[in-house]
């Protein structure tokens, strides 16, 4: 029984587990570098583009990545140093009203039928098909080369960037790589996974793995089962009790926070 | 000039406008040279620009070919929450360097080989501080730099950096230490880089032509010099005949 529900919903399903997965891995170092709000604005950008393509009747998921790589450009050119004339939360802040602002108004004015914004904020995930997941799992798989290519350095800089740039790291280009591949996926998911989902992915594992494992390691491996084991539980959920898959996967993913935190404590 | 480290000459420093300008100085190998001024002097901005992070408004600044910097920041600049052992910090150090002796011996040499193991934020802030200063000895460094090593930690750490320090630059290593704490000055550093943005004072060279500046007293209305304690000869504020450590 249980397994002929899975095999019903095995490519929504698969689709949410690899989104699940890098999202997780992005979301650990988000949640270490307090930069959880870049990447909301970056999801915002990502259901914008989304919506623009609706409206003007391009490709979504170019037209998405297209708008991330925007806004990572004038993220980029503003810097980290504070020395703006406004500092970045409020910068991130204002991304995000007029970036969100902009997508209800694209996808009101939009020919396409049936679309509305919660199609967008929540996602379609019971409507994933197999190209999407081929295109999900392209993108993933470039994603696994950086991060192993990349990882170390990613740590080092997360940890100590003043240092890093002292001995040479190239920093800027990391953290252009690392919020450019944060950007491709967000581009690419939104349309499946939904902005509030996509949130999900990048902050629930993360933080629940942080209270639960006491190495990189451990809080990696930790963050990416519980992303895939929600991913599994919560679709599994809105089958059984008839529920929006999206909503039912981001309670499953907050399930572990609770023991997290009685783990960390005791600690 | 051809056997320096760093040789400035009219270098000017700052973002955006000059914090200061007309800057010359040249360090040396092996030479200990302490970097002093008041929070918000341009000491960090100052080393900012001689590692290359920063760019120079004006002026020369040449660094000898070769150059292996050792750094260690201000514990603050460092997130302490990400689950790096004392090992990978240690290591993450040196990303960009093959070949080099295993992570053991430059714990080793700060008294932590135990704690290798032991996850970084589970630490004190001294023995941070000190993974912090195996990181930087991990790279055989030619130089190291220290940005207000001492600041937060133990007596005992302070103590023990300090010899460590003055091992290190025995062995032909060049420190450039930055502190505004005049009390841990000890006789080991042997040059001064004294500068204040705000007075637009700049004083390089040898301990005591810096020490017996004029334009010294005439900024702060005291003199320094040095005294000693417990055996150590350290900094003090003069006033009057008063000795008053500063900070």
């Amino acid at each position: 029984m249980l397994l002929d529900t899975l095999a019903l919903v095995k490519w929504p399903l698969l689709g949410a587990v690899l989104a699940s997965l890098p999202l997780a891995y992005f979301g650990v170092f988000l949640l270490e570098r307090r930069m959880v709000f870049v990447s909301v604005s970056l999801a915002q950008a990502a259901l914008c583009g989304a919506s623009m393509a609706f409206f003007f009747g391009w490709e979504p998921r170019l037209t998405g990545l297209a708008v991330v790589g925007a806004v990572i450009a004038a993220l980029a050119l503003r810097g980290r140093d504070g020395r703006g004339a406004l500092p970045e939360d409020a910068v991130l802040g204002i991304l995000y009203v007029v970036l969100g602002g902009l997508a209800v108004i694209f996808l009101s004015k939009s020919a396409q039928g049936g679309l509305d914004e919660a199609t967008l904020l929540f996602g379609s995930l019971l409507g994933v098909s197999p190209k999407d997941v081929a295109v999900l799992a392209a993108v993933c798989g470039l994603l696994l080369i950086m991060g192993l290519i990349l990882h170390k350095r990613f740590l080092a800089v997360a940890f100590d960037p003043e240092t890093s740039r002292v001995l040479g790291l190239r920093v800027g280009l990391l953290e252009l790589a690392f919020f450019s591949g944060l950007g491709a996926l967000l581009a690419v998911a939104i349309g499946q996974i939904g902005v509030l989902l996509s949130f999900a992915y990048l902050v629930l594992p993360a933080a629940a793995a942080r209270g639960l494992a006491r190495t990189t390691r451990g809080v990696f491996t930790a963050a990416a089962c519980i992303g895939a084991l929600g991913s599994a539980a919560g679709t599994l959920a809105s089958i059984t009790w008839d529920v929006p898959t999206g909503a039912a996967i981001c309670l499953a993913l907050a399930v572990p926070l609770p023991l997290s935190l009685v783990v960390h404590r005791r600690e | 000039m051809d056997d320096a480290l760093f040789a400035a000459e009219g270098l000017a420093i700052g973002y955006g406008k000059p914090l200061l300008s007309g800057l010359t100085f040249s360090i040396g190998r092996g030479e200990y040279w302490g970097i002093f001024g008041p929070n918000g002097a341009g000491k960090t901005t100052l080393i900012k620009t001689l590692l290359g992070v920063q760019r120079a408004l004006g002026g020369t600044l040449k660094r000898a070919e070769g150059l292996r910097l050792g750094y260690v920041p201000q514990l603050t600049s460092v997130r302490e929450s990400l689950p790096l052992s004392v090992r990978q910090v240690v290591e993450l150090g040196a990303l960009d360097l093959k070949g080099l002796p295993p992570v053991g011996e430059a714990l080793a040499r700060v008294g932590l080989k135990d704690l290798t193991r032991e996850p970084f934020s589970s630490l004190s802030g001294g023995q941070r501080q000190r993974v912090m200063v195996a990181r930087a000895l991990h790279r055989r460094p030619s130089v190291l730099v220290l940005d207000e090593p001492t600041n937060g930690v133990d007596l005992l750490t302070r103590h023990a950096l300090r010899i460590l320090m003055r091992e290190l630059n025995g062995e032909g290593v060049a420190v450039l230490l930055i502190t505004h704490l005049l009390n841990e000055i000890g006789s080991e550093v042997g040059h001064f880089l004294w500068l204040d943005s705000r007075e637009s004072l700049f004083l390089a060279g040898e301990r005591e032509s810096v020490l017996g500046d004029f334009r010294l007293r005439k900024a702060y209305g005291a003199g320094l010099r040095a005294v000693d304690v417990a055996g150590e000869t350290v900094l003090a504020w003069t006033n009057g005949g008063e000795a008053e450590h500063a900070s």
